[in-house]
């Protein structure tokens, strides 16, 4: 799963968002470091609904313009869980590792 | 519509038609949310007088090169032409690294004054050409676009200053193919099947000692091998088509060497002018020249009918998804 991808399906947990609401929420939620492109943005909804993770729930019209909502699905919110359990798994092996450097760089002096 | 919007649409044209009925609609509100929201002046006059900005286009780039060069699980059409694109990309920069090498070994043939000389700068940096198509084949897509993007800029600064008389036919003909080798590499996208790395590496010695003994035979030039070669293929796909690794995508394999059997027919003809004053008339050269043209002419339209037939057929049988 790739950074964006998992950034949006994060940012529908807790509810469904249109488009550009999806793109604040991935700005906010990675402190910026995702800046997600309309096109970009579009490739990986595009995939994660043909995947099944993420599913177009309800149509507004704002301001003259349609707003598409997406949900999340169930399908999806296991995926985003296991990655993070993933994710998680692979922070907890690289600070164990550095934390056993850093007591043997210690150790010695 | 605003004209920021009518701009956007615009450029949301390089997307396939299936993927805008779906998409289109959603994207154009994300993006005019994204640079004018409201009714403040200052939006207004983005609304009226912006453009979508160089990160928007490229993304919306970027997605085309996916959707339009597909890959696994894309529309037949689209993954036939992502199949093709990709192969080209790397027949094109499997020529180039071959005969960057054979070019270099050849000048060793030459009167040992010329050989003690240093070796022109633009046949050195035809070599950037061997690390692109290495990396190429081992998914090292920055490193290939860079040195393909020099070695295609090296070609256009050498051919405009060492000599100062501009470009030759068979160079622009060439230079154009280079440029479209450097944009193939968007291709090369996540969604791409990896590239199996074994039959193009041993493909990479075969070529340089066929490109050799064609040009120690004949000296032809750049555009006499590239047409030997692809006639040479050309003629072992047509008789074993149905034998060996690429019955599985017929109709890819066939597309693929017609595109590349136009583009050496092109490169032939437009060298075939410099054939002519170069070597007397009558000679056994220039025959071998013009029989090369009418060989690669005969091989270029087989191949496209093959090719049209297997890609139109009814009992077309191709995943165009198989690995290039």
């Amino acid at each position: 799963m790739t950074e964006q991808a998992f950034f949006v399906l994060t940012a529908l947990v807790d509810g469904p968002r249109h488009g550009y609401g999806i793109v604040g929420e991935v700005a906010e939620l990675s402190d910026g470091r995702v800046p997600l492109k309309v096109g970009t943005l579009y490739g990986v909804l595009d995939r994660l609904v043909g995947d099944g993770l993420v599913a177009p729930d309800r149509e507004e019209v704002t301001n003259g313009r349609l707003r598409r909502y997406f949900r999340l699905t169930e399908q999806g919110r296991n995926r985003l869980a296991l990655e993070a359990q993933r994710l998680q798994a692979n922070a907890r092996a690289a600070s164990a590792r550095l934390k056993a450097w850093r007591a043997a760089e210690a150790g010695p002096a | 519509m605003s004209r920021i919007e009518t701009r956007y649409r615009r450029l949301l044209r390089v997307l396939p038609a299936y993927y805008r009925q779906q998409w289109e609609e959603d994207m154009v509100a994300t993006f005019l949310d994204s640079v004018a929201p409201g009714e403040r002046e200052d939006e207004q006059i983005v609304a009226e007088y912006g453009w979508p900005s160089a990160a928007e286009a490229r993304s919306v780039l970027a997605l085309a090169a996916r959707l339009r060069f597909g890959g696994t699980g894309a529309p037949r059409r689209y993954a036939l032409s992502g199949a093709v694109v990709r192969r080209f990309a790397l027949a094109g920069m499997l020529f180039h690294a071959a005969t960057a090498m054979t070019t270099l070994v050849l000048r060793l043939a030459w009167p040992p004054e010329v050989v003690r000389t240093a070796p022109p700068v633009e046949m050195v940096l035809r070599f950037l050409w061997l690390p692109a198509f290495l990396a190429l084949v081992t998914g090292r897509l920055r490193v290939t676009a860079t040195a393909a993007g020099l070695a295609t800029a090296a070609a256009v600064v050498a051919a405009l200053t060492t000599t100062g008389r501009g470009f030759t036919a068979p160079e622009l003909g060439l230079l154009v193919l280079d440029v479209l080798l450097v944009a193939a590499v968007a291709a090369f996208h996540r969604d791409a099947p990896p590239v199996r790395p074994r039959p193009w590496l041993i493909a990479l010695p075969v070529t340089a000692v066929c490109a050799f003994a064609v040009e120690y035979a004949g000296l032809l030039g750049d555009a006499g091998v590239a047409s030997a070669l692809v006639s040479a293929v050309g003629v072992a796909f047509l008789c074993t088509r149905r034998v060996f690794a690429w019955r599985h995508d017929q109709a890819g394999w066939a597309l693929t060497l017609a595109v590349l059997a136009l583009a050496a027919l092109g490169l032939r003809v437009l060298a075939l002018p410099q054939l002519e004053t170069a070597v007397p008339a009558r000679s056994a050269l220039l025959t071998a020249g013009y029989g090369e043209t009418v060989v690669a002419f005969v091989v270029a339209v087989v191949l496209a009918v093959v090719a049209y037939r297997s890609v139109a057929g009814p009992r077309a049988v191709t995943s165009g998804t198989s690995p290039a």
